[in-house]
């Protein structure tokens, strides 16, 4: 497994129509200022409400084969930014780059960029490009 | 006679009955030809206001608003003692919104930048359609009045009438609503609740609606706001599906956990 977590300060971009995470608060379920990294195959993907899901199997360090839940956007909300479900077919192999759970040790994540092996970039978000920290406020 | 969905004929005299006589008859069932203004036919999308904003309260976890569609600085001026209580107390499993449970009114038009709502009518009813939760909400203009206060419903029951050029709706008969005015901090509503909607053409495809919410159980004086909308030809996309398994998975994978002899987290968490 290819993990690595760093704390990035989030860019809060001002000047905006798109709120983040459009139901509920993204800071009470995820660390918003930190990003986990996890390199793994999509085993599913789930695009529903109230957000959808992708497990990515990840094998870890000791050899085991684990699933990491991605959590992104609310199916509208995909769609209107551009979300290509023929983009990302099952068994993919990826590198998920997301929120960590603030439930320590939980192998789940949100709002992930998705970079496949082939150089593009897939956004599993809420938010164009999944930009952080994005209120709504004039 | 009612309509029952059925086109009501506009006689003279079901005209008269409707619009002059119907406040006088709340309550007998009479039936009416809808006078709603073809102007508020349509799909709406929510235009931004600089009244907007997130205020200074924090959600039970002590983190800000991130979703700030309407003037929460002015709101918060009008919570007693009691809603600043519930907010302490509240917790994220309390959100009817993890499971599927369609946003309420006050959630839906102030979403409706994200997602579109849009207004018919038919001869008994104002028919509005949400993209959020594929919610469709009737607005009975048939003169017929609320039910006893023993019958309550999660989005209450709504009657409306014209005044002049503005549709007036008048919604009661609500059950407590832990998400009643956001679901984001979770500021509840309770039974009392009684909202007032005033929908007016304002200007080309441009519609307001002023919100008056009286809630005694949670604020000092009924509270008052506008929110307004430009009319859209922006399509509606696809069905809402809902998992309630998947919300209720994300939900308790992610919230600190606040109390230990709460069993239901076990069952989702992916440890």
């Amino acid at each position: 497994m290819n993990r690595h977590v760093g704390a990035v300060l989030g860019i809060c971009l001002l000047i905006t129509t798109m709120p983040l995470h459009a139901h509920h608060s993204l800071y009470a379920h995820w660390l918003t200022e930190e990003y986990v990294q996890i390199t793994g195959v999509v085993k599913s993907i789930n695009i529903v409400n109230p957000h959808s899901e992708m497990i990515v199997e990840v094998t870890e360090e000791s050899g085991e084969i684990s699933e990491w839940r991605v959590g992104g956007g609310a199916p509208h909300l995909l769609r209107r930014l551009g979300w290509d479900p023929d983009a990302l077919p099952i068994g993919t192999r990826v590198t998920v780059e997301a929120h960590p759970s603030r439930q320590p040790g939980v192998k789940a994540l949100a709002q992930g960029k998705i970079f496949k092996e082939d150089g593009t970039v897939l956004y599993f978000c809420d938010t164009e490009n999944c930009e952080p920290c994005v209120p709504d406020q004039q | 006679m009612r309509c029952n969905g059925q086109p009501a004929r506009a006689t003279l005299w079901t005209f008269l009955l409707s619009t002059a006589l119907g406040p006088i008859l709340a309550g007998s069932q009479t039936p009416t030809v809808s006078s709603v203004p073809l102007d508020f036919v349509g799909t709406w999308d929510k235009i931004p206001s600089a009244d907007d904003n997130c205020g200074s309260l924090e959600d039970p976890y002590g983190n800000p608003r991130q979703f700030c569609g309407m003037p929460f600085d002015r709101l918060e001026a009008f919570l007693n003692g009691r809603a600043r209580a519930w907010l302490e107390f509240s917790d994220e499993t309390l959100s009817p919104r993890w499971a599927c449970a369609a946003a309420g009114i006050q959630t839906v038009l102030t979403d409706a930048g994200l997602y579109l709502f849009s207004i018919s009518t038919r001869p008994d009813a104002v028919v509005q359609y949400h993209e959020q939760s594929n919610w469709v909400r009737y607005v009975w203009m048939d003169g017929r009045s609320h039910p006893p206060a023993t019958d309550l419903f999660y989005h209450g029951h709504s009657i409306g009438r014209m005044d002049g050029d503005v549709l007036v709706v008048e919604t009661t008969n609500f059950t407590f609503d832990p998400d009643g005015w956001d679901d984001q901090t979770h500021m509840a509503t309770s039974h009392l609740k009684k909202l007032t909607e005033r929908y007016e053409i304002i200007g080309e495809d441009t519609l307001e609606i002023e919100i008056t919410v009286e809630d005694p159980v949670f604020l000092t004086a009924p509270f008052t706001y506008s929110q307004t909308y430009r009319k859209t030809d922006r399509q509606f996309i696809g069905s809402w599906d809902c998992d309630p398994e998947a919300g209720l998975r994300e939900l308790y994978n992610t919230i600190p956990v606040r109390y230990p002899d709460d069993t239901t987290p076990a069952k989702y968490q992916d440890r």
